[in-house]
């Protein structure tokens, strides 16, 4: 297997182990990946959804294309149809508002409080970490 | 921790034809996020290459894994071999890595046969993606008949499956 590991051009990388430590970052969401496991078309989603009119499918194709945040009903009610958390559908938000949380929960933690709390202190280090309390 | 999303590496494999090309999105050795085809007419070449474009941006991949048409043995039409340097050079632009893989090595790999055929390797690849190829696996070719347009997905898929299985 190590002669395929030179199967690529470009820069003479050793792209087996290149490969292993690059890393995306995860799509804004990924609503249409799970639309398509399930086989449904977007008007379809869109009646699941509850939206009205004509432009049910448009909807949904500008959820999917990341050009429109869908409401917390929209993305619960995707939760309901798709069976995924909201957290795992709209991964890319998600790692930007828990990125946006550690940062905060960094500055928190460095102000002093009276009376210190140690169970605040351990909770604001593991939201610094990236960790969050359900995840812990 | 328990991150839902763990970062893996997205890869965006094309597999340029005649009719256009087929491209498929994975994430990690199970995943596929998309996969499809997309057909030029005209300037050929220019068409792919701007569709490609749309596809980098959106997904943004870590790799772009490509045939490799340069390989010995290769006997791909003169505009496919032109396209491929231009999409190797368009995304070098965007600081993406290119990874090319022959003919040759992608049967070696899936199939464990250089003889082997792209009807079996497109078999093979809808009983592992039931979900997402079993539905665009194309009938049989017969000797008289032109390859089908659905075999650039399975082609683009064959290419993710087998850069997967060489970083193994």
């Amino acid at each position: 297997m190590i002669s395929f590991c030179r199967l690529l051009c470009g820069s003479e990388l050793a792209w087996s182990s290149l490969a292993s430590f690059m890393s995306s970052s995860p799509l804004h969401n990924y609503l249409r990946t799970n639309r398509k496991r399930l086989a449904l078309s977007q008007e379809e989603v869109g009646f699941l959804l509850g939206f009205q009119g004509e432009s049910k499918g448009i909807k949904v194709c500008r959820n999917e294309k990341f050009v429109r945040e869908p409401s917390l009903h929209t993305a619960l009610a995707y939760e309901a149809i798709y069976g995924r958390p909201v957290r795992e559908l709209f991964a890319g938000a998600y790692q930007k508002i828990e990125e946006g949380v550690a940062a905060r929960a960094r500055i928190l933690s460095f102000r002093k409080d009276r009376k210190p709390n140690q169970k605040k202190q351990k909770v604001l280090a593991a939201l610094a970490r990236g960790h969050s309390e359900g995840n812990s | 921790m328990n991150r839902i999303t763990p970062k893996q590496l997205r890869i965006l494999t094309v597999a340029l034809s005649t009719r256009g090309f087929g491209f498929a999105v994975t994430e990690g050795r199970k995943t596929i996020i998309e996969c499809g085809g997309r057909a030029a007419a005209g300037d050929k070449n220019a068409q792919s290459l701007v569709k490609i474009r749309k596809l980098v941006d959106f997904y943004r991949p870590g790799v772009l894994v490509l045939q490799d048409v340069t390989a010995k043995g290769s006997r791909r039409a003169p505009r496919i071999k032109l396209l491929n340097q231009q999409v190797i050079e368009e995304v070098r632009k965007r600081n993406i890595k290119v990874s090319l893989i022959s003919g040759k090595q992608l049967r070696i790999l899936l199939l464990g046969d250089e003889k082997g055929t792209k009807q079996e390797m497109a078999e093979m690849l809808a009983k592992d993606f039931p979900d997402e190829l079993a539905s665009r696996l194309p009938p049989k070719r017969r000797p008289w008949t032109s390859e089908d347009c659905r075999m650039d997905i399975f082609d683009a898929v064959a290419l993710a499956v087998a850069f997967e299985m060489s970083d193994k």
